[in-house]
């Protein structure tokens, strides 16, 4: 991990937890008696989670605007639920990938025309890093051609392995959704709402970088930003409230459309989640989340990585499906007036309890998000 | 290079879960006595819901506090200890102390429990504010249920039995009110 981003994920922790304590503090003396009881009225009984957006329904002509940072960590290889080593691959391949960073700053909007529905648009900006390592060329195989000089990214010693990056950055694909209650019991203690949208392809397919093999190679899958093709969001979910707990399960569902410019088409994918959340105070709750996710291989080939997939494993369109099981422990907080009122933050810590890959892929290691969001 | 990366990361992962524990734990701690956003709101939606009501039977004028009854220890309603309603201190007793229940002038049953019909009973034709979330509390008998819609708190009154009982709801609360049971 390099420097800057390690003290970025400090920084905003600690920025966390200040408010945490100043929030504490407050709470002391906290009460509503002197609020009118219109105010009262108005305001939320439960913290809806940062976490799970999509499962959001809101009050009529309420707004929220949120952003999300998240971090997802990959070290190493697996193929099926198998582990392989750099050396693994390099007996195979060419290249390696050694290490993937994958940053999402996700910026969200959400608005209630009725108290039945919610409708929510969210645009990431997101930052990918691929390390890599490369085994010395052999010049007499004819990959030596391929070599432009690119000494600059170069650790390279002849007879080692060569270490590079690549990275991409900038705006992932726009999701605009609806969410619309189906069911609820009275007083809301059982709500059942059905979810619907589309993804939109704002983010590119073409990213591209130097490295030591070739100048503007185009990058990897897994690199790119968005899908290059309209996708259908679809799901269902079910929330449930006591008076001090809240639980819920949601199921997502990505179907991709067609095929993008580059010729293929990302396996769908199918997202569950299920949760139980505690509410401590009126400023703190704390929640574990098991998520599911599957997701199909990729159909069709970007021609560009078909030249590669001898290369590297990550050029190979067809090992990119798998699954995944996390678990995902949370803490949010919630200020309910002050300055601060109508906020939450939140932080959510996930580790993989399974993973089987259609590999070699990249092993995902841990993730961690952290959340804002302002109703009003 | 590669084990220090390693060292670095594993220092960061440990201290974002260090500090997850630490806030989990002492928020536990810290909310052992205290309450949840939506206790407070309920107590202080009680607090306004009383000042819009009238004891025409006149035991609030002859008593020397105004008395709310709750099932169980809330400690929402603690800040209502140093106030004063309709002249009067308040004070918070609990139900289990049943010597006191007929000198309650509000009583919110609290407890985890779907059906205080049986509860509801004891306070029948006496000029008492019973306040409670079940499901038909209202239709039951009760005067004020309470509920939830989209994550805001919701009420219904039974003026029928309000009036029954020589207690005069303001129109102000009624009109804020999600239903009002009149037949």
């Amino acid at each position: 991990m390099c420097k800057a981003r390690r003290s970025k994920i400090v920084w905003v922790n600690s920025i966390f937890f200040s408010l945490a304590i100043s929030v504490s503090a407050n709470d002391v003396e906290e009460h509503f008696l002197d609020n009118s009881l219109e105010e009262i009225l108005q305001m939320p009984l439960d913290m809806n989670t940062v976490n799970i957006q999509e499962s959001h329904i809101h009050k009529k002509d309420e707004w929220m605007l949120g952003y999300r940072y998240m971090y997802m960590d990959m070290q190493g290889l697996q193929a099926g639920t198998n582990r392989l080593s750099s050396d693994d691959i390099l007996q195979n391949y060419q290249i390696a990938p050694t290490h993937m960073s994958m940053e999402m700053h996700m910026f969200s909007l959400m608005y209630a025309p009725t108290d039945d529905i919610t409708l929510m648009a969210m645009l990431p900006y997101k930052s990918h890093r691929m390390t890599m390592l490369m085994k010395p060329m052999n010049m007499n195989n004819g990959m030596g051609t391929m070599n432009t000089g690119m000494a600059s990214s170069s650790n390279m010693a002849n007879s080692e392995n060569q270490s590079f990056s690549t990275h991409s950055e900038g705006l992932g694909d726009l999701k605009i959704m609806a969410n619309g209650v189906l069911y609820r019991s009275r007083w809301d203690k059982h709500i059942v709402s059905l979810k619907g949208g589309l993804s939109l392809p704002v983010g590119s397919i073409n990213k591209r970088d130097d490295t030591p093999m070739m100048a503007n190679m185009v990058l990897p899958y897994s690199m790119q930003l968005g899908s290059g093709t309209t996708d259908f969001l679809t799901g269902v979910s079910y929330t449930g409230l006591s008076r001090d707990w809240s639980w819920g399960t949601q199921l997502l569902g990505r179907l991709h459309t067609g095929r993008n410019r580059n010729h293929y088409r990302l396996g769908d994918k199918l997202d569950t989640s299920i949760w139980l959340s505690r509410i401590w105070k009126s400023w703190i709750s704390s929640s574990m989340r098991f998520e599911g996710e599957w997701w199909q291989s990729i159909h069709g080939s970007n021609p560009d990585s078909d030249a590669m997939k001898m290369m590297s494993p990550m050029a190979n369109a067809t090992l990119t499906g798998g699954s995944r099981v996390n678990m995902l422990l949370s803490t949010e907080l919630y200020a309910p007036q002050g300055m601060l009122k109508g906020q939450h933050l939140g932080i959510e810590v996930g580790f993989p309890l399974y993973q089987s890959l259609k590999g070699p892929q990249m092993t995902t290691d841990w993730t961690v998000s952290m959340g804002w969001q302002w109703t009003f | 290079m590669d084990i220090l990366t390693k060292s670095l990361r594993s220092t960061v992962f440990t201290l974002l879960l260090i500090s997850l524990v630490v806030a989990a734990g002492s928020g536990i701690t810290y909310a052992l006595n205290t309450s949840t956003q939506k206790q407070k709101v309920i107590a202080g939606a009680i607090y306004k819901f009383i000042k819009f009501i009238e004891w025409q039977d006149g035991s609030v004028h002859d008593s020397d506090s105004f008395n709310i009854c709750l099932q169980q220890y809330d400690a929402a309603f603690e800040p209502f200890k140093t106030r004063k309603m309709q002249g009067k201190a308040i004070q918070i007793h609990l139900l289990n102390e049943t010597a006191l229940a007929a000198n309650c002038h509000v009583v919110y049953m609290n407890h985890d429990s779907d059906n205080h019909v049986d509860l509801l009973q004891t306070f029948k034709n006496k000029s008492i504010v019973t306040i409670a979330s079940d499901k038909a509390f209202a239709s039951q008998g009760g005067i004020i249920e309470l509920g939830n819609h989209n994550n805001r708190l919701s009420f219904a009154i039974n003026q029928t039995v309000a009036k029954a009982n020589q207690l005069n709801v303001g129109f102000q609360l009624l009109s804020l009110a999600n239903d009002v049971i009149t037949n």
